[in-house]
């Protein structure tokens, strides 16, 4: 759950995608599942002219286990927070 | 879950698949693992059929985009140039070569000592 | 949520019962609330009907297998029309058997073909409740016509008929079986051959039903949705299989209805024609609403206008030969009647009378759009049952929604909470996570705290002693007398708290030192509770003399290596995350376990792996949170520790210009993160809860076990020097406003003071870090934490800070005695002047345009530099040092 919390907090975040396609998708992140399906919106690629099949796409669903990277800005995370919470899980499974 | 998907039902999207293929189809359902059941597929790049009816396992979608309906994109892309979208699976070719030579680079870095 | 393309928030699919659902819109079925639900509804049945011929023939003719001998009574060749006359003879025969069979019948399908609200429908299926209210029944009786035909035609005529008459009802939806679409045209309603086989008894009035038809079974059910459009297609469209016109009841309904439209349009017995045109036959059902229309208006009208039909007569009279149990014709219309009376129908008549006139190209068209649509949202619909979809949508939800959010969903809740405070820029980091501090401190019962003023107190404490000490200067020099008092032990008025500055005897009585310097630390140590200067932490001491390296690894290795100190850090981590679930739950917490972790005490190391854990940025930011927890006899001893081998700490040796000459980016990050954790924990813990000796006993354990003069080459142990001299200052002055300082404490301050600069005289200047070195750090430092006045838009603005130093040297100044402060002055007597000589220098160098950023500069190093200057009664402006007044 550790993974799904996080991404939530980026919601109407800017965000950029890497597919496991090399794909590059930079857009909104609008929602997110616990599979950690991404759906942006205003998404723009990265690399039009190679990859114009999603040139007249705004809003996309990405399936979560074709991502390869998910590149954040720095503040969108609070890494403090967040090893906290790894711990947490970590501990939680522990018991 | 997947909620998300439900905005795109009833509308053409844009799929692309685990082996770099580009489709369109109307969706017109989903399940949690990304089943998806389109309608009416469509190649992006040339427009061609390919069927009324179509079930797409999860496990091959990369992504789906929402087309926009307001230009009328939908069929074709302007220009057959369109280059083939990669597959997910970044094989290495012909992989096995390269073990081969790995394989046979150790035999020979080991033969040396054996003499 | 939806699955599989289902909308679940339609109503019918919220109540979870198709059944629910279809009473709804029947009743509600002017309003056309739920078209779609209705539209499954009858598709259902419709399934019902292709998949379970063979079963429901039986079911429904029994016997009657030799329908065949019934075909020809002399009113037409049709073998269809005569086989459904019997059926629907059957069907009269009894309403309830008929209903009772189909019910279960249509309970099959819904668990074969899916479709939900059938399955409902059909449990619902009570035979009179269905007769007389609802739609259900009718179509099952339309089914049963159907069934009649099948009996007489091909499959693929009956398919085609079918087609049709979805089509023309609106029901193009209906399930695979069926391979519906819009192309086939609507005409041809019947199939071919029974139009050809003998229609004549069609009425003349039969050309303009189409017309008419369509008007009234497209646009009704259409405009209003599909529900409405079946009860009205439906029951106004298949009058004939209602119970009344029992006689002619048999006929495929197309047929009856014409039949009836003809005979309503021409009364009495007008011979059947065939029109000219066939496809108008199709209009059959279209017309039929006009039929219904007349019903509703007259039901009498039309069971008496019946008897004129020649054949139908005579077909009735035979089936009613045929049929020993005919149920009477009134007994049935009178029901009839009354569902036409009901809300629904009644309702629905008026809405049929409207579009009466032909329909035009474009409604036709609209027509055929909003057909389309709704057979795009239905053309999935079904697959799953109510209770399938509810199973679904309540086990993602269970996925969704957690139990207990703050354990599952802990980051995104609290990063949520720290956000609405309004943290969000990156410069705010260390807030974000004093804020989660201070929200789970709150949530753990109220024990925030504003942790951010301690520093801020720490800060000014300086400037507060000094600024105390500048307001009663002189009587510094006055009381000379009190001196021997002082030496006496009478130091108790507080007039004489400035009483330790005036001993200036005390040097001269060095040799008495030791004497006194033990005892009085015995004093202190014993107020340390339990904290004795073990041998092991004696050797630790004298290896902190030789210590010199960068190399933190050399510092690790002495303390069980990096893994090791790393796995402490994570026992702690986990201590403390137990300790706030406990102090959540509201359990008693039990810090033990989490001091065991720091491993304070732990004499098995060199250097004590708590000093090894500060080595770690992890391990500082934990502290706030174990401080916590922590009582203050631990806390004491934690810093006892701290203190004891200050120069192992991995900070102090990077802070040194000494032992770092060449300061990277992350270790001056390192740095001020150091300093804003930790040093802020000390002051706030000093200012708020130790006491006098307690402060005296960490600046002993200081001054004892380490290399005071290499500690003060690095910004933070030049701190934390300041930090401890500066709050011994403030407690004595508070003490001597209230209470009395006592003389072991005053002797002991004495001793502990002496001893700190005896280790630093000579070296005072060391303090100053070399030009080259603060040279580096502005050009290190990027974020304007350690250089200050960064107003510039070029390095040259930026300089480095020195306000530490003088801060410590105007403590030091101040504890001191005279003789001390002369010391002083004479060792920094060049930082001094170098001081006013470059404030005086910046403002002769600098272009017009900067002449702003450099008068702040110049003022905060007057600033800086008087701050020390003041303790001595002096101030420093415009180049000259002069008396303060």
């Amino acid at each position: 759950m550790l993974f799904f919390s996080f991404f939530k907090t980026l919601v109407d975040q800017e965000v950029t995608v890497e597919l496991k396609n090399d794909i590059e998708l930079k857009g909104t992140l609008k929602s997110v599942d616990q599979f950690l399906n991404l759906k942006l919106d205003n998404i723009s690629c990265s690399d039009e002219t190679k990859y114009p099949h999603l040139s007249s796409v705004r809003n996309i669903f990405i399936r979560g286990s074709t991502v390869r990277y998910v590149y954040l800005n720095k503040n969108m995370v609070d890494t403090n927070l967040l090893q906290d919470a790894a711990r947490r899980e970590a501990m939680s499974s522990r018991k | 879950m997947s909620p998300l998907l439900k905005d795109f039902l009833n509308k053409r999207i844009v799929v692309v698949t685990t082996e770099g293929q580009c489709v369109c189809a109307t969706l017109e359902g989903f399940d949690k693992s990304t089943n998806l059941l389109v309608s009416e597929v469509r190649d992006r790049v040339s427009g061609a059929h390919i069927a009324t009816s179509y079930m797409m396992r999860g496990n091959q979608i990369v992504c789906c985009g929402l087309l926009d309906e307001t230009d009328g994109s939908d069929t074709a892309l302007v220009g057959p140039e369109a280059p083939t979208l990669k597959d997910t699976k970044n094989v290495v070719h012909d992989e096995h070569l390269i073990w081969q030579r790995v394989w046979a680079s150790k035999q020979k870095a080991a033969s040396p000592s054996l003499e | 949520m939806s699955f599989f393309g289902f909308d679940t928030s339609r109503p019918g699919h919220n109540e979870g019962s198709g059944r629910d659902s279809r009473k709804k819109t029947s009743s509600n079925a002017k309003r056309a609330e739920n078209p779609v639900d209705f539209e499954e509804t009858y598709r259902g049945l419709g399934d019902y009907e292709n998949e379970e011929d063979d079963y429901l023939n039986d079911e429904t003719f029994g016997n009657a297998t030799e329908l065949g001998a019934d075909f020809d009574f002399g009113y037409g060749k049709n073998e269809a029309e005569a086989g459904g006359h019997i059926d629907q003879q059957t069907v009269n025969r009894s309403y309830a058997s008929a209903a009772a069979s189909a019910g279960p019948g249509v309970m099959n399908t819904g668990y074969h073909a899916g479709p939900a609200h059938a399955m409902d429908d059909g449990m619902d299926f009570t035979p009179m409740e269905s007769l007389w209210t609802n739609q259900p029944a009718i179509m099952s009786h339309q089914q049963h016509h159907q069934l009649q035909q099948h009996q007489a035609l091909s499959m693929e005529e009956l398919e085609r008929q079918q087609h049709q008459q979805m089509q023309q009802h609106g029901y193009a939806n209906m399930p695979p079986p069926a391979h519906m679409g819009y192309g086939y045209p609507p005409q041809a309603y019947l199939p071919p051959n029974v139009n050809s086989a003998g229609y004549q008894n069609i009425p003349q009035g039969m050309p303009q039903g189409l017309p008419q038809g369509m008007p009234q079974g497209m646009p009704q059910g259409m405009p209003q949705g599909l529900p409405q459009g079946m009860p009205q297609g439906i029951p106004q469209g298949m009058p004939v299989p209602m119970p009344m016109p029992l006689p002619m009841a048999g006929p495929p309904q197309q047929y009856q209805q014409s039949h009836v439209a003809m005979q309503q349009q021409h009364p009495p017995a007008s011979a059947p024609q065939q029109p000219p045109q066939m496809p108008e036959v199709s209009s059959g059902t279209p017309q039929s609403p006009e039929v219904g229309q007349q019903h509703a208006a007259s039901p009498s009208q039309l069971v008496a206008g019946k008897p004129p039909a020649a054949g139908n007569a005579a077909s009735a009279q035979v089936l009613r030969s045929a049929h020993p149990a005919p149920i009477p014709r009134t007994q049935i219309l009178t029901p009839d009647q009354d569902l036409r009376e009901g809300t629904p129908r009644g309702s629905r008549r008026g809405s049929m009378r409207k579009p009466q006139e032909p329909l035009s190209q474009d409604e036709f068209r609209r027509l055929q759009v909003r057909q389309a649509k709704v057979d795009k949202i239905l053309r999935h619909s079904g697959v799953m049952t109510p209770r399938d979809k509810d199973f679904i949508t309540r086990y993602q939800l269970s996925q969704i929604v957690t139990d207990d959010p703050y354990n599952e969903d802990f980051y995104f809740q609290v990063y949520k909470i720290i956000q609405r405070g309004g943290i969000v820029s990156e410069s705010n980091k260390g807030l974000i996570a004093r804020a989660y501090l201070e929200h789970s401190g709150h949530r753990l019962g109220g024990r925030y705290k504003r942790a951010d003023v301690a520093l801020q107190r720490m800060q000014s404490q300086v400037e507060k002693a000094v600024t105390v000490a500048k307001e009663r200067p002189q009587k510094n020099r006055e009381n000379l007398d009190g001196a021997k008092e002082g030496v006496l032990g009478k130091i108790s008025s507080a007039r004489n708290s400035k009483a330790p500055r005036r001993q200036l005897q005390i040097p001269l009585q060095r040799d008495d030192d030791d004497d006194v310097t033990s005892s009085a630390i015995e004093d202190v140590v014993q107020t340390l509770n339990g904290v004795e200067l073990s041998a092991s932490s004696k050797a630790r001491r004298r290896s902190s003399y030789a210590f010199r390296s960068v190399d933190q690894r050399a510092v690790l290795s002495r303390s069980g290596g990096r893994k090791f100190v790393l796995s402490l850090i994570e026992d702690v981590y986990a201590e403390v995350l137990e300790l706030e679930a406990q102090l959540r739950s509201g359990k008693e917490t039990d810090s033990s376990h989490l001091w065991e972790s720091l491993h304070i005490s732990d004499d098995a190391y060199e250097v004590s792996p708590f000093i090894s854990i500060l080595s770690f940025d992890k391990g500082v930011k934990i502290m706030p949170r174990i401080f916590n927890f922590l009582d203050k006899d631990q806390k004491l001893k934690l810093l006892y520790c701290f203190f004891s081998e200050l120069s192992h700490l991995n900070i102090i040796v990077t802070s040194s210009y000494k032992t770092n000459s060449d300061p990277t980016d992350s270790q001056l990050k390192k740095l001020e993160l150091f300093q804003s954790v930790f040093l802020k924990i000390i002051v706030s813990f000093l200012s708020s809860s130790a006491e006098f000796l307690e402060v005296l006993g960490l600046l002993l354990a200081l001054v004892k076990n380490n290399n005071v003069s290499f500690i003060s080459t690095s910004k933070i142990g030049l701190n934390l020097i300041t930090v401890l001299i500066s709050r011994a200052a403030l407690i004595k002055q508070d003490v001597s406003r209230g209470n009395v300082l006592s003389s072991v404490e005053a002797s002991s301050w004495n001793e502990i003071y002496d001893k700190l600069f005896t280790a630093l005289e000579t070296k005072l200047a060391v303090v100053f870090p070399p030009d080259e070195y603060t040279a580096k750090v502005v050009d290190t430092s990027s974020t304007g934490t350690v250089t200050s006045a960064t107003v510039g838009q070029s390095n040259k603005h930026q300089f480095y800070d020195q306000s530490y130093i003088w801060q410590f040297l105007a403590s030091l100044a101040l504890s001191g005695k005279l003789n001390h402060q002369r010391v002083i002055i004479d060792e920094i007597r060049e930082e001094i002047f170098g001081t006013i000589n470059r404030a005086e220098q910046l403002m002769s160098t600098v272009p017009v345009e900067e002449q702003q950023i450099a008068l702040y500069q110049r003022d905060k190093l007057y600033q800086d530099l008087n701050l020390f200057l003041n303790v001595m009664g002096l101030v420093a402006r415009d180049g000259e040092i002069s008396e303060l007044k």
